[in-house]
Order: C-alpha cells, then structure tokens, then sequence
C-alpha cells in the first residue's frame, strides 16, 4: 500500500502555532481517516502543543541555517498509514545537500511526499518575525536578522536567506519536486474564510473542526525595544524575565509605509520569478501591494515619552532585588508600616535591605 | 547667648558657585581664625567638602518643613570660637515663614547678630544647574523637588515657586534679620567667569581671601541628568540613585532651548525687580541679564535614538549586576513575617506567597507553612486567625 507524507514548513509567523494546535486536538480523528501526526520532540516528549520540537538544530555559525536530525525520517515512519508534520523550522534549512539527504531518508518509506508553505508579504513578516527575535537573543532570528531595535531589521545578508522565497523554495523544489510543492498565500483574501486552519485543513483534505484559536503572545513598544537592546547584551532568561515584569507592554513597533516599501521592494523581483514558476497568485509579485496598514512616519524610533517611560519602569526594576514582581514592592511597604509599630528595628533593617 | 556675636549663615542657592566659596572657607581656616571668624561644620573633625553642616541637618523634602536641624546644632554652633560662619545651600530650600522664622530664633538666642548671604542666578540658569547636579544625595533633592522629567527645564509649576520666587522667599528671611543683615548677589552669567565670588564672600566677611582652590563643579552629563530626573516617580532609595548615577557619562550637557528658557524665566521676571527695588542689588531692572545667547536655538535635552538606546543599555548592564536576596537575608525575611502574623495575618499570608518565591533558588532556606506560623500566636489569636480565616471560605491548615 502506497504511503504519503505531508510536511508543513512554515513560513514562521503564518499561523503554524494555530496550525500545529489543532492538528493535535484532532489527532485521533485524523487517525481514525488513515492520517497521523507526528508531534514528538526529538527527546521523546509530548509538548501538548502539536510543536515537534528539536528536529532541526542551527549551525554554529547562523547563517548555514539549519540542519536536520538523521533519525527524524526513520522516527516518522514508525507511525502508521499516512503521516503529516508542521514544523515551521524547516524554514531554516538553506542547504541543498541537507534537504537532498532528507528527501532520499523519506523516500525510503513514503512514495508520495507534500511539502505545504505559507508565504507572507516579506515587510510584514519580518515585522512579526523580528519582534519574536526581541524575546531571547538564542533564537534562529535574533542569530540570523541582528537585534536592531527597530520594527524591521537591516536588510543583510540572513534576512535574504530567508525571505528570498523563490532562491529558498527553489531548494525544495530542486530536492522534492517542483510539482510536490504546495504554495499558499497568507494573505485574509487567500485563506478559506481568511482562516490559516481552515484554509490549511482544506489543502489537506480533512477537517480540523477544533481551532483553540492559539495565538503567540507578542511584544509591545518598549518591551520588543528594550528586548533587542537584551539581546544586544546577551541577557540571561531570568534577568529578562524578571525586567519583563515591569516593561511597558502597549504598542507596537512599526515601520514607516516608506521603509515597509522599500524593504519589500528588495524581494518583489523575486516574488516574480516565483510566480512565473509555480502560478500562486493571479498578482505578478504574488501579493497584495497595500502598505495603508503602516503609519506614515516611523512608529519604531524612542519618543521623549517613550523614552522616559522605559527608563522609568527599568529603574522601578533596579529599585528590587531579582524575583521582585511591581506588585511586591506594595506588599513590603506595608510589612514596613506593620512592623514599624512592634518591632521598629526590624522594620528599619527591612527598609535598609530593600533600599526603601 | 553672646550678643556680640555675629553669625554669618550662607544660604545658597544650590549651584551658585558655592563648591569654590566652600572649598575657599576650608583652606582659609588660619586665616578666618586671625580675623576672628570660626567655619562651623560637620562632627567631623575635618570639614568634607560641599557638605559643611551636612551631619546637623536632616533633608526631606516631602514633609514641611523640609530641613530640620539635629539636636545640638544651634548650640554646638554657639560654642564655635569668634563669630560663625555655617555655608549649607539646602537652607534654600527654607521657603515658609514658620520653618525659616524658627531657624531665625533659634540662632538669634545665641547670636546677636544673623547676616543672610544669598547668591543668586537667573532662574532658567539655576535650574538647568541645580538639575544637573551627580548622583550625590544633593542631586537626589534636586530630582525630588523638580519632579518627574528628563527634560533640562521642568514645565512652570507654581510649587516651583518655593524655590524660584526670590523675592518672596529671601524677603522672609529679610523680615526675620533685618533688610541690612541681608547679603544678596545677582550671578550674571555674561560675567560669572570674569566675577570672583570667593574674593566677593571674603568681603562680605570683612576680610581678603588667600589663593582660592580652582572650582570643580560636581555636574552630571546629559544622560545622567536625565535619568536622574526620573527617579523622584521610581522607588529608588539614595544609596541605589548613587550607584546607577556611576554608569552614565557625564560629558554632554542638558540644554534646553532659548525659548523654552525664556518662557520659564519669565515666571519670574517681575518678582526679581520687585526684589532688586527692595534690596538695590544692581541696577538691573529685573535683576539678571536678560541675554540667553549662550543657550541653543534648538533644545538638546531631548532623547535621540541613539542616546536613549545608550541610556537602556547602561541601565540593563546596572540591572544586569542587580542581585538576588542572599540566603540570611531572605531567612531575616522569614523571621520578620512572624512578626507580621502577630498583627495582620491576611498580609502575612501574602507575605508567606512572596517567601516562597524568593527562596526558590535559595539552598537551605526551608519557608516554614502557614500552620507552624499561626501555631506561635496565643491560643486567642490563632482561635481568631482560624474563624476569620473560615469566614473568608479558606482551608484552616495548610496540607
């Protein structure tokens, strides 16, 4: 009996989280119709989430991208029947001899593969993308965009590797197979029902009936700023998580409608040739040429009040010792207060200890 | 009480060149005391610079009023030899007729004459100064009392007044000693390089000074300044402003425009004439200077990208050496929230919550349980720590 593979790889930020969140919750019926999810870590973990972590793992240096593990073919097919994965790291993997290795290590098993990838307009990509980057200065994009606080990176030589989708797509096709090749838009008016999970449960012939509707948590103004600047610094996760607690975390970070344009400018030949090869979009560069959804100056650089606000919530945070949440400093003002009454001394001790 | 003698008591303002007539004063010792003139300081021994009766006085300037002198002070001064001088520029921060009147009478039962030295500067000027002051307790003040803004020049707020309003201000204490004992001088700033206030002060002592230390006026830099603004809205105690303030550079300087400069110097402009009439200073309508062709056409007190991501970076390298509580510490902590159980135990239960959070990482820091805690108080107490407790639909002993 002929078996066939379904890989989603992404693109980050096209809705893979939702996308992996209900194939999980429908895990048993898609079984039950003969489809099966891999969804274990490469440590053996179920991360409850539908995320396969660690089967790729990045190069020393980032701009290699990544490789895949040499075991993940023969784990995804101990499964049985057919079998689909989303996993949006694949969208790291920038050499040829990888993704050739990895194909002939499938096709041992499957006869029939299906890549799937969304695309996103590249400016608006990279917005989301390089905000996600602001989080922990470990992460693939932090490594391979730089940590510039700003809402859209300087355009370098990683920023190419990946948002160049007819170069990187063109990989997969030279390995897999132009025609084995599902591209699809992310854009509202190219989605089924302007939904990712509908849209993908359509390309896969199933239904994901459940969509729990996950979404990443995403940085505010400050916060995605102030966390390049961590990143900068090689900030350790407890210290950022501590800071966090106190960082503004309203707005956003925007690029001008000018440097929207002139980013995406840098990759719409590209869209082009893509286009031409594998017919998704009915527009040349394959997508929507509307950037009204960017403010007409820059929304990414510091205001005085801005400014004044970041710094101010930083030094509420120097005021504390580490694992001090704002809410806590209330709290031992009133210990103070409390035992000022009974025992003086130690009330003053307090105060001294915690700088108050 | 000796009435023949003459306090001499120098009463700021803040910036006004008084590190030189300070530092001056000091290694003028010999020769003060050859004219019969004695420097009152601090318990110390040896007097420390800029900070003459620093130890006499307690600062705060969220209560009224906001110095107030240690026991001792008034007599401690009286017993100085000769007549006394005592140079402390927080005494401007005296603007009520109650706290300055009370600090009249408690020389005058000691003096029989008070003279009031006052050096003035332009208002825009003093507090582009006066804000730019380090990391120092001084500095610390000055945040307090300017409020929340980064900018060189706070927006005109009549609470400001206190401070900038001379004639009010200078004109109380005028009232307490008499308009002759009163030694005001207006700091041009088209001439301050050219004026020696040391030789000026010295006169007004009655005497001519000796060679005068070079001035060396402690200012914060532009990021400094601007951070240390900030610090009257953050919870931050001195001690923790004085080792941040070491992290920023202190070369650039905070300057606001010269309509913005104008703008707020005009608050003041017909209460400096008022004073100039009352006290015949100079012959200056209003007092100062009205050129402010030494400030920029455009404001440099303003955030660019640059300096303000510069800024962050400082300040989470800071964060970044920012420690955890230590082991003894956070077991001080334990012991004090027994103490809180004996008086509000819904607070110490939270206070428990925050324990245990602050030992996690902590190696044998054991957070006791709520019940071993409630176990300690009187029989009545834990009865009632149980029926509230009950009350409120909670569990009474912890698992």
């Amino acid at each position: 009996m002929s078996r066939k593979f379904i890989l989603h790889i992404g693109s980050h930020k096209t809705g893979t989280s939702s996308i992996q969140a209900a194939l999980y919750e429908n895990r048993h019926h898609l079984e039950q119709n003969g489809l099966s999810l891999f969804f274990e870590s490469d440590d053996g973990e179920d991360r409850e989430d539908g995320h396969p972590g660690g089967w790729t793992r990045p190069f020393p240096d980032p701009i290699h991208g990544a490789t895949i593990s040499a075991m993940l073919a023969d784990k995804i097919a101990t499964l049985p029947g057919d079998v689909i994965m989303c996993l949006e790291n694949f969208s790291w993997v920038f050499s040829p001899k990888e993704l050739t290795r990895f194909q002939g290590e499938l096709r041992k098993h499957f006869d029939e593969i299906q890549i799937i990838v969304y695309l996103r307009r590249q400016d608006q990509l990279m917005v989301s993308h390089h905000q996600q980057a602001s989080k922990e200065w470990r992460f693939m994009p932090a490594r391979l965009f730089g940590n510039s606080p700003t809402a859209l990176p300087e355009i370098s030589e990683g920023v190419k590797l990946y948002c160049d989708y007819n170069t990187r797509l063109g990989l997969w096709a030279d390995a897999f197979g132009a025609q084995q090749i599902t591209i699809r838009v992310f854009e509202k008016e190219h989605l089924i029902d302007g939904d990712a999970v509908k849209d993908f449960a359509s390309v896969i012939g199933h239904t994901l009936p459940i969509d729990p509707g996950h979404k990443n948590e995403s940085h505010g103004f400050i916060r995605a700023k102030v966390g390049h600047l961590m990143n900068q610094r090689k900030y350790e996760r407890s210290h950022r998580k501590w800071l966090n607690g106190y960082l503004d975390n309203s707005g956003k970070l925007l690029p001008s409608r000018d440097q929207a344009e002139r980013f995406y400018a840098q990759f719409e030949t590209s869209n082009c040739e893509l286009n031409e090869q594998f017919k998704i979009s009915e527009k040349p560069s394959v997508f929507s040429t509307d950037f009204s959804m960017y403010p007409n100056g820059p929304a990414d650089q510091w205001s005085e009040e801005l400014a004044d606000l970041a710094i101010g919530n930083l030094l509420q945070a120097y005021s504390y010792p580490m694992s001090f949440r704002p809410a806590d400093g209330l709290l031992l003002d009133q210990m103070i207060e409390t035992l000022k009454k009974s025992h003086p001394q130690d009330a003053w001790t307090l105060a001294k200890l915690f700088g108050r | 009480m000796s009435h023949n003698k003459t306090l001499f008591l120098h009463i700021g303002n803040h910036q006004a060149e008084t590190i030189p007539i300070e530092r001056a004063l000091t290694a003028d010792r010999p020769l003060l005391s050859s004219h019969g003139l004695t420097l009152f300081h601090s318990r110390s021994t040896e007097p420390r610079h800029g900070r003459y009766s620093h130890s006499w006085l307690t600062r705060d300037l969220t209560r009224d009023p906001p110095i107030e002198a240690k026991h001792g002070f008034f007599n401690a001064a009286s017993k100085a030899d000769g007549d006394v001088i005592i140079s402390d520029e927080d005494f401007s921060y005296l603007h009520t007729k109650q706290s300055i009147n009370h600090f009249v009478k408690r020389f005058k039962a000691h003096f029989g004459t008070l003279k009031v030295v006052a050096y003035l500067q332009r208002q825009d000027m003093q507090t582009i100064s006066h804000r730019q002051q380090d990391g120092s307790s001084k500095g610390y003040l000055a945040a307090q009392f300017y409020g929340p803004t980064s900018r060189a020049l706070p927006a005109y707020d009549p609470r400001l007044d206190q401070y900038l309003d001379y004639n009010q201000r200078l004109s109380i204490w005028a009232d307490a000693v008499g308009d002759e004992n009163m030694f005001i001088r207006a700091l041009d700033h088209a001439q301050v390089d050219s004026l020696d206030v040391v030789s000026d002060f010295f006169q007004c002592l009655g005497i001519e000074s000796g060679d005068h230390l070079p001035a060396t006026v402690r200012s914060g830099g532009c990021t400094q300044t601007k951070v240390g603004h900030l610090v009257s809205v953050s919870p931050l105690s001195r001690d923790r402003y004085a080792e941040l303030a070491l992290v920023f550079d202190t070369r650039s300087q905070l300057l606001p425009s010269r309509v913005d400069a104008e703008s707020f110097y005009s608050h003041y402009r017909e209460s400096n004439r008022k004073l100039n009439q009352r006290f015949k200073i100079n012959s200056n309508e209003f007092l100062f200077d009205e050129d402010f062709y030494r400030l920029p056409q455009t404001p440099q007190d303003i955030w660019t990208e640059e300096k303000a991501n510069l800024a962050i970076l400082k300040m989470l390298k800071a964060c970044e050496q920012r420690e955890n509580l230590t082991r003894e510490e956070v077991t001080f902590f334990i012991e004090c929230i027994a103490k809180v159980y004996q008086s509000d135990f819904r607070l110490a239960d939270k206070l428990l919550t925050l324990a245990r959070r602050l030992a996690r990482n902590l190696d044998e820091v054991e957070v006791p349980d709520r019940e071993s805690f409630i176990s300690q108080l009187s029989i009545f107490k834990q009865w009632l720590v149980r029926l509230r407790t009950v009350k409120k639909g909670k569990k009474i002993l912890n698992p």
